[in-house]
């Protein structure tokens, strides 16, 4: 059995001496012990030939997603900053042991942010989307300098984590489908 | 290339390749690359299916892209992403029924009850497709490769190969080593799971 899953391999892949590819198998460190799971393989490939499919027809389905609507943005305005205001009474931070906690407010959403500095010129960024509609999200979060820095999905209650970020001023966007939220947002201590 | 987004739970394939339930998951989200690359694993297997299925190469294209629609329709009840293979090749062979049944031509070996079977597959098919989507979860350059070696028709050499994973053609030889060895684990891994 084991010569002929060899020689039906061999087949396959020879494009000139069959008898020299085989002798080439047999000494194939994958190709030692038993063949059984190659034959199925090898089964399989008699089963399902696989042409390359036409290229419109692969082009159409690739169409077949759909094009992005209008997408509605809201900017996000900063009400709380610890760095400057200090605790807010009853403002809570979503992590107690965050260095800063800055909150935004739009029409459908705020964002609360906390920073932790890792470093001198680098803070690591968590937070929370909290939507006043149950029916909006999941959101993805993202934060972008002169171009994107980092980007997330929240999980099922809105939270993120964004990881390490250099300090600097970013536009944090936390955006569904159909809209998005943006906030100017200065990252460092 | 899809890629995955931070903190999106890394299912992949050697750090590089996502899964299938993460693809679905990135349609879900109305991440357009997912489902390109989804086409671009599937496209082949089902087109291949329709053509078995169909005796005229426009009906096949038409019923491979009612599959994808299919698939697009139904990206969030999807239950089993590892045997999307399966899903897929059951879709394409009822539409491919539908349409010829409209057509008022029926393969003879085919009766009344087999247009209404959700599954109807014989062993080797059934065994076939779980085969293919144990490749499908290789990642590349290996889902290619042995893609490339087994499945495609036009039989293309190492040379042929080469050119298309983008690598010298004395690599393929010991690559097609690895990837063997890797699709063995695997096969053992879904019998062991099975």
């Amino acid at each position: 059995m084991r010569e002929d899953v060899l020689h039906r391999l061999a087949s396959r892949l020879a494009t000139g001496d069959v008898d020299d590819v085989i002798e080439s198998l047999r000494r194939s460190p994958e190709l030692q012990g038993d063949l059984g799971w190659l034959d199925e393989i090898l089964d399989a490939a008699d089963v399902l030939s696989l042409p390359a499919v036409p290229a419109d027809v692969s082009a159409k389905l690739h169409a077949l997603w759909p094009e992005p609507g209008p997408v509605r943005t809201e900017q996000a305005a900063l009400i709380h900053d610890s760095r400057s205001a200090g605790d807010l009474v009853g403002v809570r931070g979503v992590h107690r042991t965050a260095g800063w906690t800055a909150l935004f407010t739009a029409p459908t959403a705020d964002i609360a942010i906390d920073g932790t500095p890792s470093s001198e010129e680098v803070t690591t960024l968590s937070g929370q989307v909290l939507t006043r509609a149950t029916t909006d999200g999941p959101y993805s979060v993202s934060i972008t300098g002169t171009a994107e820095v980092a980007s997330t999905h929240c999980d099922d209650v809105g939270q993120f984590q964004l990881g390490p970020v250099p300090n600097g001023t970013y536009t944090l966007t936390a955006s569904t489908a159909e809209h998005a939220i943006a906030a100017t947002i200065d990252v460092g201590s | 290339m899809y890629a995955p987004r931070v903190g999106d739970g890394g299912e992949t394939n050697g750090g590089l390749d996502p899964s299938n339930a993460l693809l679905l998951r990135g349609c879900r989200r109305g991440e357009q690359p997912a489902w390109a690359q989804l086409v671009r694993r599937y496209e082949r297997l089902v087109y291949a299916i329709a053509l078995r299925e169909c005796t005229d190469a426009d009906l096949a294209c038409d019923v491979t892209q009612e599959t994808f629609a299919e698939l697009l329709r139904s990206i969030d009840s999807i239950r089993d992403p590892e045997r999307l293979g399966h899903w897929l090749a059951t879709v394409c062979r009822r539409t491919a029924w539908r349409r010829r049944g409209a057509t008022t031509c029926r393969p003879l070996e085919l009766t009344d009850e087999h247009i209404g079977v959700t599954e109807d597959f014989t062993d080797d098919l059934t065994r076939a497709l779980e085969i293919y989507d144990t490749v499908q979860s290789l990642g590349e350059p290996c889902r290619s490769l042995i893609i490339g070696l087994f499945f495609d028709p036009a039989q293309p050499d190492y040379a042929s190969i080469a050119v298309q994973l983008g690598r010298p053609p004395g690599s393929i030889g010991p690559l097609r080593g690895r990837c063997l060895a890797r699709l063995r684990a695997l096969l053992v891994e879904v019998s062991a799971d099975a």
